[in-house]
């Protein structure tokens, strides 16, 4: 055994993270594991369906059982390689058999060691250990001292765990089956009066479903057995601190270059299953009518005459269980009914109680009415509207900054020679009037050409015009500092009053220019 | 990657929390010990309510319907993620990121047992944990949270007596943790094994005579002990 080589991380865990770590070893390598367990199981539980007679068929999950021990031997044989990195073929396996038959103490395993229930783990003493005797008695002993209650309490979960799987098998065929057939042919297999032919289906889907949950069962418990003793002995024999040693003895010999260890492993996914519901036939509900309708009397000797055949004149006999003595029964419960005014006022109790729940949540349900029928709205992720921004250009454009009426404002100021200013003005107004009621979603990084596109789309042909007069000229006298011609300017204080003013459709529908 | 069954979360500060899902088997457990004490509680209720006639049994009912349904929330939400059962088995619940299982989490949780009893005890629970890295049965996938060992740290530290010693060579955090440990468990090995595993670091022990008691020394000095 080389300790290099094994494949789970090594570390001191508790009892129980080693039987998970056995569960999730047989989750990782199940393509590895059970295609030769499945071969192994069926074929057996085959030959012996087609070697037993009919009558004896009932005990084959008994056999099964029994021959766990077998099983165990071929799962931790293929575990065991698995754990320290060899993947063993199906033929490998199978011819590996006969040896295991024999190395192993199948024969003790079998008979008086079949009940133990520490088998689990007791069987990598005998097969990976290989020690017989007394030897193994006191390799045993030492293995127990901390581990055996968790491999009892291993061997008792999986027995549960089988019966888990065994049962929710009988239950889903039960489930999903409308008719009541199933549960006879179920019964059937466990009463010796049934009939030849149900009792043999009976059997085989009893047959079928304990093999598959020893099928699912079986390589998690050897495994989670398995997991257990590797555990104890790396508490026993400080595997853990051995990897690191090594480790660290190599690097320091080797201090010039780290060998660069890489170790691939391949993870298993698990495909969910996707359920792909059948379209939903439209049924043809209209009523079919014979073209000739038969008078009632007619129709009522035809309908005897139907009655009357074979198929439905069959009597059946129901057996159910009835109370016989009813009466005594409501005599007897008068009889000792002494504290019915306690009862009767702890119903009333109870009634007025839950009015008064009822009320409160009524009147809880009309206070909170806007935030519950808030709730009933289907759910609109608006894109995230951000505040308009206060800020554009180094500018402020929120609107108590602004005199009330821009447009005369920064006539006055231009009328006084402040020319940049006014239009500074105008265009800040511009741009409260745009952020603020038409709503742009104009960002900090938008430059004045973003606005104008942004603005076009969203604001009628005549308002995006003066727009565009304005921040041209806006842009002329802030960034070339050259002074527009006052006629060119005039226009743009006139036009203020119409792009201020929005016709009612636009405001509705957000304006959408043809 | 070596095969473990522990998953890595980070917290915000850039701790790396190493978490242990717990598997079928240690959960299976506990919910035996959980369906134990309801069953008994259970009992005494009907017991002791039913001297008060039908209205004593009605009351029972009602209290019994709310132990199986809140039962597992109370514990959870009362006694760091642990019903009596999980305590027992050191499971606790919690979200998946490690943070504190929250009530309407542990709710659904615990209102889908429902579907993972179907079709009958747990099989479809089953199925959900073997099919999941996590161990997770439906509930949880629906709630985000999982069952976790609970790292109990109660290891006595064993102190041995042994002249603190600088490491001639600088360590790495990993190989001084092992040393560590090595001093801790010392008292679990045998000498002749202690010796075996003392000459696996090669060079760190040269030519010492006894290699055991000069790694203790380390130990000791990586602890905090330095030389008088």
């Amino acid at each position: 055994m080389k300790l290099d080589s094994i494949t789970a991380h090594i570390r001191l865990r508790t009892p129980w993270e080693a039987a998970d770590l056995g569960f999730a070893l047989v989750q990782h390598n199940a393509r590895w594991i059970f295609p030769a367990w499945t071969l192994l199981l069926f074929s057996l539980v085959l030959i012996l369906w087609l070697l037993i007679p009919a009558d004896y068929r009932m005990y084959i999950p008994w056999l099964v059982w029994w021959l766990k021990p077998l099983f165990d031997r071929v799962l931790l044989h293929i575990l065991s390689h698995q754990m320290f990195d060899q993947r063993l073929s199906t033929a490998d396996i199978f011819s590996a058999i006969p040896r295991l038959f024999h190395t192993t103490g199948l024969l003790g395993g079998l008979i008086w060691r079949r009940l133990s229930f520490s088998r689990g783990f007791n069987l990598s003493i005998w097969q990976l250990e290989q020690l017989r005797g007394k030897a193994r008695s006191d390799r045993q002993h030492l293995l127990h001292v901390q581990a055996h209650s968790h491999a009892v309490w291993i061997t008792l979960g999986c027995i549960l765990l089988e019966l888990v799987v065994l049962f929710s098998l009988y239950a889903l065929i039960l489930l999903l089956d409308p008719t009541d057939g199933s549960w006879d042919y179920i019964s059937s297999a466990f009463d010796d009066m049934a009939e030849t032919e149900e009792r043999l289906w009976g059997t085989l889907i009893y047959v079928c479903l304990y093999t598959l949950s020893v099928w699912l069962i079986e390589p998690l418990y050897v495994a989670a057995s398995f997991s257990l003793y590797l555990n104890r002995r790396t508490q026993l024999e400080a595997w853990d601190i051995e990897l690191a040693f090594r480790n660290l003895g190599d690097r320091l010999r080797t201090l010039a270059q780290t060998p660069l260890a890489m170790v691939l492993a391949i993870l298993l996914i698990i495909t969910a299953s996707s359920l792909s519901t059948p379209p939903a036939l439209a049924e043809d509900t209209s009523e079919s009518l014979a073209e000739t309708r038969l008078p009632p009397e007619e129709a009522q000797t035809q309908i005897d005459a139907i009655m009357q055949r074979e198929e439905f004149a069959q009597m059946r006999t129901v057996t159910r269980w009835e109370r016989i003595n009813k009466e005594d029964e409501l005599e007897k419960n008068k009889s000792y009914s002494i504290p019915e005014a306690l009862q009767v006022l702890f119903a009333n109790l109870l009634k007025i109680m839950l009015w008064v729940a009822v009320i409160v949540m009524v009147v809880l349900a009309f206070v909170y009415r806007r935030q519950l029928l808030a709730l009933l709205k289907p759910l609109q992720r608006k894109p995230e509207q951000k505040p308009a921004p206060d800020i554009l250009f180094g500018m402020d454009i929120r609107p108590e900054s602004l005199p009330d009426d821009i447009a005369a404002a920064s006539r006055r100021l231009w009328e006084a020679g402040q020319q940049r200013e006014a239009l500074s003005l105008l265009y800040r107004g511009a741009l409260m009037r745009l952020t603020r009621h038409d709503r742009l979603p104009v960002q900090d990084s938008h430059t004045e050409g973003d606005i104008l596109q942004l603005a076009a789309m969203h604001i009628t042909p005549h308002r995006a015009t003066w727009l565009r007069a304005v921040t041209r000229a806006w842009q002329e006298i802030a960034y070339a500092h050259r002074s527009p011609a006052t006629a060119l300017v005039e226009p743009l204080f006139d036009g203020w009053a119409g792009f201020i003013h929005v016709p009612p459709a636009e405001s509705v529908t957000g304006g959408n220019p043809a | 990657m070596r095969l473990d069954t522990t998953y890595t979360v980070n917290t915000p500060e850039g701790i790396a929390l190493q978490l242990s899902p717990a598997g079928p088997l240690p959960r299976l457990l506990a919910w035996l010990v959980d369906l134990a004490l309801r069953s008994l509680i259970s009992l005494a209720l009907i017991i002791t309510l039913s001297f008060m006639g039908k209205m004593g049994v009605g009351v029972a009912m009602i209290l019994i319907f709310l132990l199986e349904w809140f039962y597992p929330v109370y514990f959870e939400l009362r006694q760091q993620g642990q019903t009596p059962g999980k305590k027992m088995l050191d499971l606790y619940v919690a979200q998946t990121d490690a943070s504190p299982v929250t009530p309407s989490a542990s709710i659904v949780r615990n209102l889908l047992r429902v579907v993972d009893f179907l079709p009958f005890l747990y099989g479809f629970g089953l199925a959900s944990m073997m099919l999941n890295r996590r161990f997770q049965r439906l509930g949880d996938l629906a709630a985000n949270t999982v069952v976790l060992h609970k790292n109990n740290h109660k290891r006595r530290h064993t102190h041995v007596e042994a002249e603190p010693v600088r490491p001639p060579m600088s360590l790495t955090l990993p190989e001084q943790q092992a040393i560590l440990l090595f001093a801790q468990r010392s008292q679990t090995l045998t000498s002749s094994r202690q010796e075996e595993l003392a000459c696996m670091t090669g060079p760190l022990i040269e030519a010492q005579a006894q290699p055991a008691r000069w790694l203790h020394g380390i130990a000791n000095w990586l602890g905090g002990g330095r030389t008088a």
